[in-house]
């Protein structure tokens, strides 16, 4: 039993840790430059203990979030040991073979010294537009091998005790097809560890460098203990779950993620075995990527509160066979690694709603929509607009899903249509929820959206990194499945279907692209819907008369319907 | 001349300041009824006539103002009453209030509660039309379309229409044609454009913006006319006015024209009160946080060499209102907020409130969840039979069951030590508040004067300023009424927008000095039907500026109200790479662009006397030094502290802690380790070692 006092010492600590991951975050979204960073938040910061361990997070994305403290676990571990780091150092890194994620999330950390001991790390990790390689956006769904996916950095020293390395910078500027924007996020990301370190110093100087380790260990040690709890409420048992990836892009072969997790008491086992081999297509993830995947759907789909850090992983135990695409090996490609980090996250939920009955939502959308459009104007010049959509989100227990609505793994926010518009020959024709795209059920799984757009500019081409176009995002408890993604080439008037997974597909001026997201699984049997809830979704168009009569039977607006 | 009143209409307790034609200045605090504002005021207002001896119609027909700040647009959002709205908006973007621009707070949480779209889906008509970035017509306004979605709306009894274009801000030709057509088709129609409500960049925001304001304009109408109306029946001739979202006051016809300028009405009057105050007692360097501790939330703003910043991200219930707003940041932490203790052993206070009903446990309404109010009942840090100037009894045993049940025994402590455990707590919450809004942008509060306004903050203000390295506490003798007397000393302002996109590579300084001028003749036009004397006219002229590739911007204050030469812009680009390298540690070599250009039109209030106390308890003879046993963590447990009565404290006296000074309607505890000077305005400086 904790006493009284170290509670709240304790308590107050942990806030001002997170407090400084929090005003990290601020600056990073404030100076970069970006509309990956600037308008779809996609960069997340965080603070380490002294010995590497993640103790506080800003409220960003999980899958960045869990992937930091692998991250610097291996940089520490294999490439630049605790001693090697002086003060003033940053260390960054993308490479997935030594800890990254992928080439476009470019990671830095810092050491933070107060009185010349070393008392914990900063860290940022922020996506950037583009990092090179054989696809603008640096999604290129063709790449086979990891050499094709971009500039790969190593754990390399960008900082030494302050000093920017100029040479290092203009390696990495040379290599990518937006110089500018890459350097200004860059500077933004280094610059936010500086804001993080002081206040880090600051905390030491306040309570003692010892208490601040001192806490810093009993937080994790909290943080475990939750997640303990949480898993000791479920029933012990086995539960198996699966679910499907398209394919890799490269062949058709569909590529299964299976789990299957094992609860003893407070210990909770992930196995991943039979999951398929790693692929020839950049869908495979790192054994760091798929733990992040892991823990994110345990810790979300045990549902308690539990302050997410380090502490929380310790009693998640990882099975993941050498070799497979929850554990791929180097060289593989890796870029669109988020495909089965969704599906790992489907299929641990799957697996949860068998342990937790009536307590966890049938299947988001499962996908980030990502896409890259590169435009080549005289008069503009090149650019690459680069876009992260998402789709419905799956029907709760007791209620319906929500439209578009972002699964906290990627946690993505949506570009304004006229933040694109104002910086891209790209004329937007549709953004809305997409009708009947939400699986029937007793609770209707949410609508996923329609992105539409023009290309004005003269040349250009289309990247796409998309999942769902075949297995569709399953329902529970007798819910039908959310509605397959499409994405789709409008040419001269004329409608073709394009494949999930593409790039280089070259584009005039004047096509529409239009994207399509899947829905969410629906809950319960649709013949136990709410007639009133039908007439409802009627009313406001989001269930078509045609699509309510042949799930439910009825065809009736509660409201007549007007300008669907 | 008359008397002047402001009045602050909150959800539990409305507060009143009155300065008499002698200068003399009254609090007072009544409770709202519930429902239309113009019974909670003038309920409020027969109670002060009664008080001071006078007719309604007497206190009435001699006042010269009535300045109100009022919750009505506020709360019209959150409860879901403003008017049957129906939103006219580009083909193929009908779902833009739905969508919002994504994203969530707490991203491992899998059931999700996702606020309706602010205007129904089937109220929502899109119609053919489409402007470009460039302000070029893609596609002309189908007006056939726009005539049969009036039909559709007037069949559904829809009460008031937002009209929101993309890219209406680089061509309004669309959106005005639109406003002409529901003139012709429906006179009399409350509607909203939103390049007028809000012409910035980012659809959602705007879109927002407008819903928001077409949707108040009903209620809005409705109350201030029934507030105009029963000031005429009763002889009133002064000026009313409103406070607006900046902090200002303005005219009625102001806010009928843009209710969306009442959000947030009431709160934001604090940060100005808190600066005023502060400046009245002789603070230097104008570096103050203000706090305002209510029933159910606090409020924080921060002021720096004398400015208070604003912003256009207020959110309220969710939608965002997109209208320039003081930067105040609003916690769900009160006197009633909740304690409760989680299954992993850690304690959490708020942002749930026993609100205004049942209340906190020792309301003894029915209430049993242990409140930050019960906590300092148990503490004994309030007097069961003073609290809200006497008008509600506490129960102490209710009060002590409620902290034992819910927080004591769960962690096996003493029932004193779980309040403790509570005020720390709430304690802390609102110091991560205020490090929100001070130490994440870069500031210092260590260089900051706290000053505490709200009924019980000066109970939880020095253990504030503590956490946060500040201090100096102060505690204004109006603590209890702190946005009413912001109200009733706060300037006349209004702003004025021109979108208008610039670089410093290639500055279009005609274009930018013509906008500049249109500003001008807006800000002077507006000062004139104000009736502001030249005197007390002030423009606050600025720019949305960034680094080419950011895509937010940060709010430039212009050196000059014209940008000249070379010099000039050399002067303005400086001053934005000094901004931005105050910000965010870092300066950059890019051109600078500039979105969009505002003028604040501002006419000075005229000072305010001071308040110096509650006459009526001061004629009275003073109570003696009294005690009363506390429980004080530092002091290791229960210890019998000096009370002071505030109206009997003279000026310049000094109050060693531990002590409490208690008002007719306020109370401050000078913890151990500090020490307080009763100033010349009847507040309380403390001093913390």
């Amino acid at each position: 039993m904790r006493n009284q006092v170290d509670a709240v010492r304790l308590e107050i600590i942990r806030s001002a840790l997170v407090a400084a991951a929090e005003e990290m975050s601020v600056a990073v979204f404030r100076a970069g430059r970006s509309n990956a960073i600037r308008e779809m938040l996609d960069f997340s910061t965080a603070v380490f203990d002294a010995n590497g361990q993640n103790v506080a997070q800003a409220a960003r994305i999980p899958m960045h979030l869990n992937t930091m403290a692998p991250c610097l676990e291996t940089i520490l571990a294999r490439h630049i040991p605790a001693e090697a780091w002086a003060e003033g150092d940053v260390v960054v890194t993308n490479d997935p073979y030594c800890g990254g994620s992928h080439l476009p999330d470019v990671l830095t950390f810092r050491a933070v010294f107060h009185d010349g001991q070393r008392i914990g790390f900063a860290g940022t990790m922020c996506h950037h537009t583009d990092i090179g390689g054989g696809a603008p956006g640096s999604y290129n769904a063709a790449a086979t091998e990891i050499f094709a996916e971009g500039v790969r950095i190593p754990p390399l020293k960008i900082k030494r005790q302050g000093v920017l390395n100029d040479d290092l910078l203009a390696f990495l500027l040379q290599n990518v097809r937006e110089p500018a924007t890459l350097k200004g996020d860059l500077v933004a990301q280094i610059a936010a560890l500086d804001l993080g370190a002081v206040r880090m110093i600051r905390i030491a100087e306040r309570y003692g460098r010892d208490i601040l380790l001192a806490a810093s260990r009993q937080i994790l040690e909290l943080s475990e203990q939750a997640v303990r709890r949480a898993i000791a409420a479920v029933p012990d048992g086995v539960y198996a779950f699966e679910d499907f990836v398209d394919s890799d892009g490269i062949s058709d072969q569909p590529v299964r993620i299976a789990a299957q997790l094992t609860i003893t008491g407070d210990r909770l086992v992930v196995d991943l075995t039979g999951s398929s081999p790693q692929t020839a297509g950049p869908i495979n993830c790192t054994l760091n990527v798929a733990k992040c995947a892991i823990y994110y759907a345990t810790i979300a789909g045990l549902g308690g509160e539990f302050h997410a850090n380090s502490g929380c992983y310790l009693p998640i135990a990882v099975i993941a066979p050498e070799g497979t695409v929850v554990n791929a090996l180097s060289p593989a490609s890796v870029v669109n690694r988020i495909n089965v980090g969704h599906r790992i996250v489907n299929v641990i939920l799957g697996a949860l709603a068998q342990a937790r009955p009536g307590r966890i939502p049938a299947a988001y959308y499962g996908v980030s929509y990502l896409y890259a459009v590169q435009a080549i104007d005289p008069a503009m010049g090149r650019s690459v607009y680069l876009d992260s959509i998402v789709g419905g989100w799956g029907a709760e227990p007791t209620r319906d899903g929500a439209h578009v609505f972002s699964c906290g793994l990627h946690n993505l926010a949506s570009i304004p249509i006229e933040m694109i518009e104002s910086r891209h020959p790209i004329t937007f024709t549709r953004y809305a929820i997409r009708q009947d795209s939400g699986g029937a059920g007793r609770f209707r799984g949410g609508n996923g959206m329609v992105r539409e757009f023009r290309l004005d500019a003269a040349d250009g081409s289309l990247a796409a990194n998309f999942d769902r176009f075949r297995f569709t995002p399953f329902g529970l408890e007798g819910g039908q499945p959310g509605a397959a993604g499409r994405l789709v080439l409008v040419r001269d008037g004329a409608e073709r279907d394009l494949p999930a997974k593409l790039v280089g597909l070259r584009l005039q001026q004047g096509d529409i692209i239009r994207v399509e997201t899947s829905g969410g699984g629906g809950y319960g049997p649709a013949a136990d819907r709410d007639g009133a809830a039908v007439g409802r979704d009627i009313a406001a168009g989001y269930v078509s008369p045609a699509a309510a009569t042949s799930a439910y039977g009825r065809s009736e607006g509660s409201t007549q319907v007007h300008g669907a | 001349m008359g008397c002047e009143i402001a009045a602050d209409v909150g959800g539990t307790f409305t507060d009143f300041v009155v300065r008499d034609a002698a200068g003399r200045v009254s609090l007072y605090k009544s409770s709202t009824t519930p429902g239309r504002i113009a019974d909670g005021i003038f309920d409020g207002l027969e109670r002060i006539a009664a008080r001071r001896d006078v007719s309604l119609s007497g206190l009435l027909a001699g006042c010269d103002s009535l300045a109100i700040g009022t919750t009505v647009a506020t709360n019209a959002i959150l409860e879901g009453k403003a008017a049957k709205t129906a939103l006219i908006c580009t083909a193929g973007f009908r779902d833009t209030l739905s969508i919002r621009e994504g994203g969530k707070a707490d991203s491992y949480n899998i059931y999700i509660d996702y606020p309706e779209p602010y205007i129904a889906r089937h109220l929502t008509f899109g119609v053919a039309e489409r402007i470009n970035a460039e302000g070029g017509v893609e596609a002309p306004l189908d007006e056939a379309a726009v005539r049969a979605a009036i039909r559709q709306m007037k069949a559904w009894h829809v009460e008031a229409v937002a009209v929101a274009l993309i890219w209406s801000i680089a061509n309004p030709r669309h959106e005005q044609r639109i406003g002409q057509v529901l003139d012709e088709e429906w006179p009399g129609i409350p509607y909203s454009l939103s390049h007028r409500v809000s012409p910035s960049l980012r659809e959602y925001r705007r879109f927002s913006a407008t819903a928001i304001d077409a949707s108040l304009k009903p209620v809005v109408h409705q109350n201030v006319a029934a507030i105009e109306g029963r000031l005429q029946a009763h002889g009133f001739a002064g000026v009313l006015t409103f406070v607006t979202s900046n902090g200002g006051r303005t005219a009625t016809a102001d806010i009928l024209a843009k209710p969306v300028y009442l959000c947030l009405s009431g709160p934001s009057a604090g940060p100005h009160a808190g600066t005023m105050l502060a400046r009245d007692e002789g603070i230097e360097g104008g570096n103050i946080v203000t706090i305002d501790m209510g029933g159910t939330s606090f409020d924080v703003s921060i002021t720096t060499g004398w400015n208070t910043p604003m912003h256009r991200e207020g959110v309220i219930g969710g939608h965002m209102f997109g209208v320039p707003s003081v930067d105040v940041r609003t916690i769900g932490a009160g006197g009633g907020s909740i304690a409760r203790v989680d299954a992993g052993g850690f304690i959490h206070v708020g942002p749930a409130s026993a609100g205004a009903w049942p209340g906190p446990a020792c309301y003894g309404r029915g209430g049993t969840l242990p409140t930050v109010s019960d906590a300092n009942l148990v503490l004994g840090l309030i007097d069961p039979a003073g609290f809200a100037d006497g008008q509600i009894e506490l129960s102490p045993p209710a009060a002590e069951r409620a902290v034992s049940d819910h927080v004591a025994k769960p962690l096996g402590m003493d029932v004193r030590q779980a309040a403790s455990l509570i005020a720390l707590t709430v304690e802390q919450n609102m110091v991560a508040a205020i490090e929100e809004i001070t130490v994440r942008r870069g500031i210092d509060p260590r260089q900051y004067l706290l000053v505490a306004g709200g009924s019980a903050a000066g109970l939880h203000a020095a253990a504030i300023a503590r956490e946060l390295g500040m201090k100096q506490v102060l505690v204004p003798a109006v603590a209890g009424v702190l946005s009413a007397y912001g109200i009733a000393t706060g300037d006349v302002r209004f702003g004025y927008a021109r979108a208008l996109f610039t670089t410093s590579a290639r500055f279009d300084a005609r274009g930018v000095n013509a906008v500049l001028a249109e500003l001008e003749a807006d800000g002077t036009a507006y000062l004139d039907r104000m009736r502001v004397p030249p005197a007390r006219r002030r423009f606050v002229v600025t720019a949305e500026a960034r680094y080419a590739g950011q895509v937010w911007q940060l709010t430039l204050p212009l050196p000059r109200p014209r940008v000249v030469g070379a010099a000039g812009l050399a002067a303005v680009v400086e001053a934005f790479h000094v901004l931005h390298e105050r910000h965010y540690a870092v300066r950059a070599t890019d051109p600078v662009e500039f979105t969009e250009w505002n003028l604040l039109a501002i006419g000075q209030a005229v000072p305010m006397g001071v308040y110096a106390g509650d006459e009526d308890r001061r004629r009275g003879a003073p109570p003696g030094l009294r005690t009363r046993p506390v429980f004080l963590m530092d002091a290791g447990g229960i210890i019998d502290i000096a009370v002071h009565a505030a109206d009997h404290v003279p000026a310049g006296m000094r109050i060693a802690g531990p002590a409490l000074v208690e008002g007719r309607l306020t109370v401050a505890l000078v913890p151990r380790d500090a020490s307080a000077v009763a100033t010349r305005n009847g507040g309380l400086l403390m001093t913390l070692v």
